[in-house]
């Protein structure tokens, strides 16, 4: 009784303000989520500053171009490769810890996540270096 | 006009006969020429269209039936055990195909997968256009924009097209594959750009070529040119990739 | 003599109004589940396979968007063929023709592996597809029905003017719209069964079929609803159109078989579908010649049965059976038989190659289909309830006599 009363009471537009007040003040927090560390690490500091600038804002950009590229072309550069991030940028499996795309500690999920945007990429991709690649990078 | 189509017909049965024979021979001289076959492209320059890849494979000398080309593949790939899906679900990106003659009961075995055609029927009835050729005559799927509606799979007359019925976790990096969309043989395009060729032929080098068909100088075009080949249902008249001896 | 129909809403009480829509939305709400229940699962728990990759779903689809085309047959017969004893039902006839193929798409597009990434459909054309080109053809036809029933609804002069322009465009349309999607098929020059190029007139024929069936269907269940009254003359109509259309279907589809029976690559085929193929053969008989075709063609030619509504009904309902059974023998039948490598051998393979294989629908494909149904009709109603599409009297001194 006292559920639908108080459901009566709320009429679609203070509704919807304030769902969009929860989503405006969302968006003022810019400060990122904590990532997980690059296996490999730049050279210079420079490099690195540059890298994740870059990224941050066009990584988007750059795979879909590369993807385009690498399917129609057969360019298969590792500059700007799905793989090459993956790599890099997500630990490989070892027998007692499996980072997979699922985990909020991916390095992309947990950007994702953070954002509210859906990936698909790993629908098909692997979410995780390969065993050979592993132990290449492993030092 | 009837004497042409006798002549063609003895022409055909001869070329049959010799080439079950010489095969042996041009096969066996295979091997070594196989390394070089594949010419390296420089990692940036996009593929061309002077070159068109393509496989002989001689049934003859797969004593199996091509059971090693496709553990091979399935290990490059890893397709064929997804989990939810039935037998009948289940991806197969190449099969092994057994036929008996009617009347001479001869028996033959073959892998048989994506043919890459020159007219790929596939490809004509995409609606994305996500079934497409590349320029060296590799047939592949954008699975980027692959809607799903399984339409190639109702257009391919060698059934080489599976749809993956479920979520798949832990894909090989070189070897994409992904729910909802469709997939099939690629030639192994990851290896054919680094200037390898595809792994169903690495396990099969006594029986399987790959190679440029657009060079007359490659050993496969030699052989082809020298011997001939079949095509699985040649009558349609896609003019394939994939070409057999002894079928 | 005939004087000018009078449209107006549907005016029968709330209750019966939300009842039907009640229903509907039940069905509807059930293909909604299935589609997320088959979205978050993936195929695997249909009974779709990698060997029949097109099942209910797409014999449901294909119906409705077959029926479209021919519900919109109705509204031609008043303005291009100018029979004015239709006229008063070419609003009706377009508003059910438009629902049918909507309801058809919605399942169509429901049942991709990928239906998220509809838009691509829309920017992506590949136009060496029939299915691109479908795509094209079915948002056309949405556009042209909009105009035509605005030509025939608006009374401004403009209107007036657009009325017959219209009408032709929707009657051409509707054939080149039939053709595409009979050679969705007709194209595939792989299977054994397709590969015809009699698929795109069998299409159009069976257009006529279906649509004629679920517009008398719509009709008489609308009138009975109203209270309004349905006269013999109108019905008779629609009843020897079904029948002249039922008659034509069969005879395309004994030119398809016969023509089949003659090329021995096709004897397998047809062997399979005619006598060896357990459901599909009882499905092909039974359903699709016995129940769908002679059974009605009987009820609707029976002289004892003249001017009789339940016949018409009974006919009609048949009809859709009959045509639902047609569609399944085409469609699924059509794939269950196995593709022909090599000619002359006995083949087999770990993958079904050599012989015929097995479907049967799940519960969520049923669903989707019926609910495609369900929201065709809903919009149906929706549409007669809000727009003045009904004539208040349809009986048979209303109605023109010519």
């Amino acid at each position: 009784m006292e559920c639908s009363r108080l459901l009566n009471r709320i009429t679609l537009l203070p509704a919807l303000l304030s769902t969009l007040m929860v989503f405006l003040l969302a968006g003022c927090d810019s400060k990122p989520p904590a990532l997980m560390p690059a296996v490999k690490q730049f050279q210079t500091e420079e490099q690195k500053v540059l890298h994740i600038a870059d990224m941050r804002t066009n990584h988007m950009h750059r795979l879909t171009h590369k993807r385009d590229e690498t399917m129609y072309q057969g360019i298969r550069t590792t500059k700007h490769s799905f793989n090459a991030c993956i790599d890099c940028h997500v630990p490989a499996p070892t027998v007692s810890k499996v980072v997979k795309h699922t985990d909020e500690e991916h390095f992309c999920v947990t950007c994702h996540i953070e954002v509210a945007v859906k990936l698909d990429c790993f629908q098909c991709h692997a979410d995780r270096p390969a065993l050979e690649t592993a132990e290449v990078v492993k030092p | 006009m009837s004497e042409q189509k006798q002549a063609n017909l003895i022409d055909r049965y001869r070329r049959r006969f010799l080439g079950g024979l010489t095969a042996a021979a041009a096969v066996t001289l295979a091997p070594g020429l196989i390394l070089r076959e594949v010419q390296a492209k420089p990692d940036d320059q996009p593929i061309s269209d002077k070159v068109r890849w393509g496989m002989l494979i001689d049934t003859n000398k797969l004593s199996d039936g091509g059971d090693g080309m496709i553990a091979a593949c399935k290990k490059e790939h890893g397709w064929g055990n997804d989990p939810h899906s039935s037998p009948e679900q289940q991806s197969q990106w190449v099969r092994k195909v057994t036929f008996k003659d009617k009347l001479t009961k001869h028996e033959t075995s073959l892998p048989v997968m994506c043919q890459h055609c020159d007219t790929a029927p596939c490809v004509d009835v995409c609606p994305t256009g996500a079934s497409f050729k590349r320029d060296d005559g590799i047939v592949l799927v954008d699975k980027h924009i692959c809607i799903g509606c399984r339409y190639c799979m109702m257009a391919c007359p060698y059934k080489a097209r599976s749809f993956v019925h479920e979520h798949l976790e832990n894909q090989k990096p070189q070897s994409p594959r992904g729910i909802g969309t469709v997939e099939s043989c690629n030639m192994c395009v990851h290896r054919v750009d680094k200037g390898e060729q595809s792994a169903c032929i690495e396990a099969a080098p006594q029986a399987a070529v790959f190679g440029d068909l657009n060079d007359p100088e490659s050993a496969i075009s030699k052989a082809l040119a020298k011997y001939g080949a079949q095509q699985i249902r040649a009558d349609l008249g896609l003019n394939t990739g994939v070409r057999y001896w002894g079928i | 003599m005939a004087t000018k129909p009078v449209f107006s809403e549907l005016d029968t009480d709330n209750t019966s109004f939300l009842g039907i829509l009640g229903v509907l939305g039940a069905f509807i709400a059930a293909a909604a589940i299935s589609f997320f229940y088959v979205e978050h699962h993936g195929h695997y728990v249909t009974g779709m396979n990698n060997q029949v990759v097109w099942g209910m779903p797409h014999v449901f689809a294909i119906f409705l968007i077959v029926a479209a085309s021919g519900a919109a047959n109705i509204g031609s017969l008043g303005t291009v063929f100018n029979k004015k004893i239709y006229q008063p039902l070419g609003r009706l006839s377009l508003i059910v023709a438009v629902s049918l193929l909507l309801g058809g798409l919605a399942v169509l597009v429901l049942d991709l592996g990928h239906a998220d990434r509809l838009i691509i459909a829309m920017t992506y054309y590949n136009f060496k597809s029939i299915f691109a080109w479908n795509i094209l053809l079915y948002n056309g036809f949405l556009v042209i029905m909009g105009i035509y029933l605005w030509s025939m609804m608006d009374r401004r002069k403009m209107a007036k003017a657009a009325y017959k322009p219209a009408g032709y465009v929707g009657f051409v349309w509707r054939f080149i719209l039939t053709t595409g999607t009979g050679s969705i098929f007709g194209f595939l020059v792989a299977r054994q069964y397709y590969d015809a190029a009699i698929l795109a007139p069998l299409f159009i024929a069976a257009s006529y079929v279906f649509g004629t069936a679920v517009f008398t269907l719509v009709l008489i269940a609308l009138y009975k609803l109203t209270n309004r009254e349905l006269g013999n003359e109108i019905q008779n109509r629609l009843r020897y159109t079904l029948a002249i259309f039922i008659a034509l279907v069969l005879f395309f589809e004994i030119v398809r078989h016969v023509s089949n029976l003659y090329a021995t690559e096709h004897h397998g085929v047809e062997a399979y579908i005619l006598t060896g193929g357990d459901k599909i053969t009882w499905l092909f008989w039974l359903g699709q010649v016995i129940l769908g075709s002679l059974l009605p063609l009987l009820l609707i030619w029976l002289p004892s049965l003249k001017n009789n509504q339940l016949a018409l009904l009974s006919a009609a309902g048949l009809a859709i059976f009959g045509g639902i059974s047609q569609l399944y023998v085409i469609i699924v039948g059509g794939q269950l038989y196995p593709l022909v490598l090599f000619p002359n051998a006995e083949v087999e393979s770990s993958y079904y190659d050599g012989s015929s294989t097995s479907y049967s629908a799940s519960l969520p494909e049923f669903a989707l289909g019926l609910g495609g149904v369900a929201l065709s009709l809903a919009l149906v109603v929706v549409a007669v309830k809000a727009l003045r599409l009904l004539p208040e009297t349809l009986a048979d001194a209303a109605v023109a006599d010519e």
